[in-house]
């Protein structure tokens, strides 16, 4: 297990590198920078373009030298100094900008996971074990309702029964008096009611693929000989269908640390950005629209790396769960 | 020889009919079987696969999986405990009683130890369960308990196996592992569907020598069910041959095979290959198809097949399993006794479809 444990973190080394580099490749992917974009815009306006002045920032920003020098320089500065740049539009460090809200998309990617689980494991496990049965079919038709509808779509759908019926906004993530204020018991109080429209949004789908797995697993598990071994044994049907098929069924519950979490934070910036949170979404696509590329990259970079490390979270817990991959 | 008087009776299986209910029509995988096991006795149930062996142990167990139903007849199981027979068919699958039956008075081992055991259980982890659930033993004696089991089925370190997952075994070692889990709480009665079918032609000697020593040390009746005639030759006392889905003839092992008396029994027979026949000859095989699932035969259920057939009446009458000889019932028209009365019951049912044409 330990052996497995110290391979998997080896292995994580050149997964960082490769995504780092990518990351940066995609901020740089499109035509110009972040001056191009700014002249234009000043253009548009129709100011003067100081033309010295631009070229200083350029050279002072260094988006004159070459593209592996840049990310050389940048990868130094988190590395070395968990500097992570300088936001261009916002005239502000890098650092200072994500802090809070990078825990923020956490929390909301954490808690719609935890959502999903806590709906899809026994949903999945009723529908298999009474297939076909009528809650079985309403389940499978919510289930592929919650897949086929657009996270923005729910969104919208849940911010006008909230106004409509509820006479509250379902938008943003603090009531007003406690936007700007310190964290308090009341904040946190306030916080986790705006926190359970967005959690149900975000987590809808990644339920229903989970249901659908689930159940899908289930009914393959529980053909299996073993099911029947246990039943010959004298065990209950709870027992046996809880102790075994579920334990291996669970596995994919496991993966999806992995394979859920991109969905769910790729989902969450959508549903932040139509629902006003204040998380990373809004900021990382604003940043994407404006060229902002140290603040855009090392959002890609950091969800990535959440990514890369949910993977290896799951890795651990399955290989924990299942000897055939620990013992491998 | 094994004494079979009446109050030796451990397990008496009456016209048992097991039917699938399927989209394609009706599969009767078990269609009136009538089965005898005594005390301290093996009986071999063989026949083609497909014939209704699995389903047969499953119905004694009253577990038939869905969408299967036992749609007729009766399992009693004689104990110690009780003067009368306790109706196993009469239960709900899921009843308590039935519940406290399987494992405990009749254990059942399978074809293919590795997916009959957990994948991401240990074997000690899965026959402490068996113990605990029936025995009621505190964890740390139920341990006890299944190393010795392990010990007693010939597993070597037995306490250091228990910690092993079903991957890390050989074959073999499972299929001990599987029976030493059947045995924790000291059945009267072992079911074992096809123990060898899926191991290694030595690992399998040595599997049916462990259950024929069990079987002395213990005294418990097994019900060995095998497609294999050479299996059934080497440990069973009694053998009773099926073929879709009905014992086609049922005697004592020698009997069987000094004096086979069912056309289809002698096929099964002729069609093993024998060490000392001559090489030119060429292997027999029983003529036509295995017989489709949904089919219903009318008459004999082997006539299409048979070098026997007597036409007019294989065809229509159905044949009883009857005593032929002591000991020796068999279930075939060139045999029957009372031959006048089916022959007459054939010529009514030939006269009425005369009528009809
Ligand atoms: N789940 C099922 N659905 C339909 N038919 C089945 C099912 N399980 C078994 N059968 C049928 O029951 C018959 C007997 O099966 P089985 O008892 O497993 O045969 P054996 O053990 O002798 O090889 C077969 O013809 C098989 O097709
Ligand atoms: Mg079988």
């Amino acid at each position: 297990m330990t052996a497995y444990i110290v391979r998997r973190l080896l292995f994580i080394i050149p997964t960082l590198i490769v995504i780092s580099i990518i990351s940066f490749i995609i901020i740089r992917l499109p035509p110009g920078d972040f001056l191009t974009m700014y002249m234009s815009t000043l253009m548009e306006e129709g100011a003067e373009i100081n033309h010295e002045l631009i070229e200083a920032l350029r050279r002072q920003y260094g988006l004159d030298r070459p593209a592996y020098v840049q990310y050389s320089r940048w990868i130094w500065g988190i590395l070395s100094r968990g500097d992570f740049g300088y936001s261009f539009e916002w005239g502000q460090p890098v650092r200072a900008l994500i802090g809070e809200r990078l825990l923020l998309t956490m929390v909301i990617s954490v808690g719609s996971l935890l959502f999903a689980w806590s709906i899809a494991l026994p949903v999945g496990i009723y529908s298999a074990v009474k297939q076909y049965s009528l809650p079985d079919y309403i389940f499978t038709f919510l289930g592929f309702i919650g897949l086929a509808t657009p996270n923005f779509l729910l969104a919208i759908i849940f911010m006008y029964i909230a106004s409509q019926y509820f006479g509250t906004g379902a938008g943003g993530l603090f009531s007003p008096e406690y936007a700007d204020a310190a964290w308090s018991f009341g904040k946190f109080v306030d916080f986790l009611k705006h926190l359970i429209i967005p959690l149900i949004i975000v987590g809808t789908s990644g339920t229903a693929s989970l249901i659908r797995i689930t159940r899908a697993n289930l009914l393959d598990e529980l053909k299996k000989p073993y099911v029947e071994a246990a039943t010959a044994k004298g065990l209950s049907k709870a027992r046996r269908v809880l102790k075994y098929p579920v334990r291996v069924a669970l596995n994919p519950f496991v993966s999806s640390i992995g394979f859920v979490f991109p969905q769910i934070v790729s989902g969450e910036i959508i549903v932040s950005v139509v629902l006003n949170l204040p998380t990373t979404g809004p900021l990382l696509l604003r940043a994407l629209l404006a060229q902002d590329m140290y603040l855009a990259g090392s959002f890609v970079l950091m969800l990535a790396v959440m990514t890369v490390f949910g993977v290896l979270l799951s890795d651990i817990l399955l290989a924990w769960l299942d000897p055939r991959i620990r013992y491998d | 020889m094994v004494n079979q008087e009446k109050n030796d009776l451990v397990l008496d299986v009456e016209n048992i009919h097991v039917h699938f209910n399927t989209r394609d029509g009706i599969v009767r995988a078990v269609n009136g079987l009538n089965l005898k096991l005594h005390k301290g006795e093996t009986v071999g149930l063989v026949g083609e696969s497909g014939c209704g062996k699995s389903q047969t142990a499953r119905a004694i167990l009253n577990m038939v999986p869905s969408p299967g139903t036992i749609v007729d007849g009766t399992v009693r199981l004689y104990t110690k405990e009780s003067p009368t027979p306790l109706e196993l068919t009469a239960f709900d699958p899921e009843d308590k009683t039935i519940r406290r039956i399987r494992g405990k008075n009749i254990a059942m081992i399978f074809q293919e130890p590795m997916a009959s055991l957990s994948p991401v259980h240990t074997i000690g982890n899965q026959i402490i369960e068996a113990i605990r659930l029936h025995d009621g033993l505190e964890p740390a004696a139920a341990r006890n308990k299944a190393a010795d089991l392990l010990g007693l089925v010939g597993i070597p370190d037995p306490k250091r196996r228990l910690d092993n997952y079903a991957f890390q075994l050989s074959g073999g070692m499972r299929q001990r592992a599987m029976i030493a889990m059947a045995l924790s709480c000291d059945p009267s009665i072992l079911i074992a569907d096809e123990p060898t079918t899926a191991l290694d032609v030595t690992i399998q000697a040595q599997i049916l020598q462990l259950l024929y020593r069990l079987q002395n040390e213990l005294g418990m009746s097994i019900l060995l069910i095998t497609h294999n005639l050479a299996v059934v030759a080497a440990t069973a006392h009694r053998v009773a041959v099926m073929y879709m889905g009905k014992i086609v003839e049922e005697t004592t092992t020698e009997a069987l095979f000094d004096d086979p008396k069912h056309p289809y029994t002698i096929g099964l027979l002729r069609s093993v290959p024998q060490l000392d026949d001559d090489d030119q000859k060429e292997l027999w095989a029983i003529k036509g198809n295995v017989p489709n699932p949904y089919a219903t035969v009318s008459g004999c259920p082997f006539h299409p097949r048979c070098d026997k057939f007597m036409a007019g009446k294989c065809d229509v009458v159905e044949p009883n399993l009857a005593e032929v000889a002591p000991g020796h019932k068999v279930s075939c028209l060139l045999f029957e006794e009372s031959g006048r009365k089916r022959d007459a019951a054939g010529e009514r049912i030939e006269a009425r479809e005369g009528e009809g044409k």
